[in-house]
């Protein structure tokens, strides 16, 4: 308690040199929030529209027919996982879209609707029209509408790979925001996809998405080994966005990197300014001994000294990050309230930061700790 | 009547690189408890060493240094500091109080530091010794806002607080006009009768050893003369 006491004293007792510290301590910790909450702002923004509309795992047919046959039983047996967030089996195949002379290569896919927009969000994608509610009732992307100048409430011509023709009422147009997506996708009911292309009852794919998509090929190692299927193949999207993995795992590094490098610059700054401090107590230090004080206590009195600058530069630092962070949304937001990136607030990355910078100052007051040892009574007495 | 401090055979000698230099020879002393003794001698004479080696803040180089029973040779730096901070109480030239602290906190940190928290009876005790050297006034002054003399004696009755069983006084008035000086002499002899404190000063004026009843002089390291008065 005395160490404590003392060491608040003497960081009171020259308040401008502690206010620097303390500053010093809050600008390096603020940056250190800002970056690494804008850096994982970044990924969630490119995981978001990467993976925001597409399953994270994709269970297909390893047989010659593409089809998976007995779908309903494993369907059912991994939608009751909580990990499992959405499941939907569809029914795909290409075919040719046709109005008057124009013909365009076309994925048609059989949806179970209300399944699969728990994945594709393809009633919130739609920005004309309305969803297909009857069998004969289609939706197709913004491309191919444009492609096929086609307008809500036109019909089209569909035709399978055997030549068979199916007309269908396109009801309404989405934009998923890839543009392969909206070029080629034609979304229909399951049963019209599986009688288009004569599948009978089975499906071509199960796609689900996942509680944590950076697990989904954790998860997708599981399913294979409980399915048990050799009919099946099972891929994740990490199989599949190798180089986005890559993207992201270069940012991760260069954020921690950063992150490192500016808690080790606290460190050593604290540590040279409290060893400096220890100079200019030695002094107080040398009477302290002379009274009977234990090296223990004196060591403490520089770690108390580490830990409260430590504390209070990082309570400013999280204001500050808090304030760098809004003026960064305030200058980057258009007129319209469009931003640059959206800012996730990350609480477990603030506490953490808050927590090493208090153990970096608290580790960074051993230096002084270990200096202060050294120090001999008689030599501050008989300086004078 | 039982000693407090036993000196047997002390040198000590200063090593700068590869020069030695003695500062005091065979010294031979013993201080019985409840006493009042002056070191009297000139600048560089060793008495400032003497009271350090004396007061465990310095190791003689030879011989053996025992106080209140414990041989401080054999000691480590915590069983040091704790016979530093319970047997002995240090007054020196330079008040060496806390800047950062008031009066009443500077005398309570022997103490904080012997029981890691002030309790009742050492704060009555505090104000005791606050008042007895009149104090009391200014006793929650920092240190930065007293006189000289004020300050000298914040660092008496800080010496005093842990109730000390010796109290070692460096040139304690060498700082202080004769008015302060005749003070703190008197302070020193009421705290010597009243609590029974062995009482060693260390003073290059003959007008603070008049105080005491055994004035030892030092001269080039060596005793040259110990005399008591009664």
């Amino acid at each position: 308690m005395l160490s404590f006491k003392i060491a608040l004293r003497f960081l009171t007792s020259n308040k401008l040199q502690t206010a620097f510290i303390v500053l010093g301590i809050a600008v390096a910790i603020s940056v250190q929030i800002f970056v690494g909450l804008l850096i994982e702002s970044l990924q969630i923004s490119l995981v978001d529209s990467t993976m925001g509309n597409a399953p994270h795992i994709t269970i297909t047919s390893s047989r010659d027919d593409i089809t998976i046959r007995r779908w309903e039983q494993p369907t059912a047996q991994l939608e009751r996982y909580n990990v499992v967030e959405a499941i939907s089996a569809s029914a795909s195949g290409n075919a040719y879209a046709k109005k008057g002379s124009t013909i365009k290569p076309v994925l048609v896919r059989g949806f179970d609707f209300d399944s699969a927009d728990r994945i594709y969000n393809i009633s919130e994608s739609l920005y004309s029209g309305r969803i297909a509610e009857a069998r004969n009732e289609i939706l197709i992307g913004r491309d191919l509408a444009q492609d096929l100048e086609l307008e809500p409430g036109d019909s089209m011509t569909i035709t399978a790979p055997d030549g068979g023709n199916t007309t269908l009422k396109v009801t309404g147009f989405f934009d998923l925001g890839i543009s392969s997506i909206n070029k080629t996708w034609v979304v229909t009911n399951r049963d019209v996809a599986q009688n288009m292309f004569g599948y009978g009852s089975r499906v071509t794919e199960i796609d689900i998405t996942t509680s944590n998509l950076f697990y989904a090929d954790v998860i997708a190692n599981v399913f294979k080994i409980m399915l048990n299927d050799k009919d099946i193949s099972i891929e994740n999207w990490k199989q599949l966005n190798q180089s986005l993995l890559r993207g992201l795992e270069g940012q991760r590094i260069s954020s921690a990197m950063i992150q490192i490098v500016i808690i080790v610059s606290v460190a050593i700054a604290i540590a040279s300014i409290l060893a400096i401090t220890v100079l200019q107590k030695s002094r107080q230090i040398g009477i302290l001994k002379a009274m009977g004080i234990k090296n223990r206590d004196v060591a403490l009195i520089f770690l108390y000294q580490g830990f409260l600058v430590g504390v209070a530069g990082a309570v400013v630092g999280v204001g500050l990050a808090f304030g760098l962070l809004q003026s960064f949304i305030s200058f980057t937001t258009s007129a319209s309230g469009e931003t640059v990136v959206d800012v996730y607030i990350d609480y477990f990355l603030v506490v953490r930061s808050w927590i090493i910078a208090v153990l970096a100052a608290t580790i960074a007051g051993l230096v002084p700790a270990r200096n202060s040892l050294k120090l001999n009574p008689v030599d501050v007495i008989r300086e004078g | 009547m039982d000693s407090i401090i036993e000196l047997t055979g002390v040198d000590k000698v200063y090593t700068v690189g590869s020069v030695e230099s003695q500062v005091l020879f065979d010294i031979n002393l013993s201080f019985e408890k409840g006493a009042c003794t002056s070191i009297i001698g000139t600048s560089g004479s060793g008495k400032s060493t003497l009271m350090h080696i004396m007061g465990t803040l310095d190791m003689p180089t030879a011989g053996s240094v025992v106080i209140a029973g414990q041989k401080v040779n054999d000691l480590d730096g915590n069983e040091l500091a704790a016979l530093r901070n319970q047997t002995i109480g240090f007054v020196f030239q330079f008040h060496y109080l806390l800047p950062e602290f008031s009066a009443m906190e500077n005398v309570l940190i022997p103490s904080m530091i012997k029981n890691r928290k002030v309790d009742r009876q050492t704060l009555d005790r505090a104000d005791k010794l606050l008042d007895m050297i009149g104090l009391s006034p200014v006793k929650h002054y920092l240190i930065t806002k007293m006189s000289g003399g004020q300050q000298q004696r914040t660092a008496i009755a800080r010496a005093l607080i842990n109730n000390p069983k010796i109290l070692l006084a460096d040139e304690p008035t060498g700082n202080l006009d004769s008015d302060n000086s005749d003070r703190i002499c008197k302070i020193f002899r009421d705290i010597n009768q009243e609590f029974g404190t062995t009482f060693i000063v260390v003073t290059h004026d003959t007008r603070v050893a008049e105080h005491t009843d055994r004035v030892i002089t030092i001269k080039d390291g060596r005793i040259e003369s110990d005399a008591n008065k009664i």
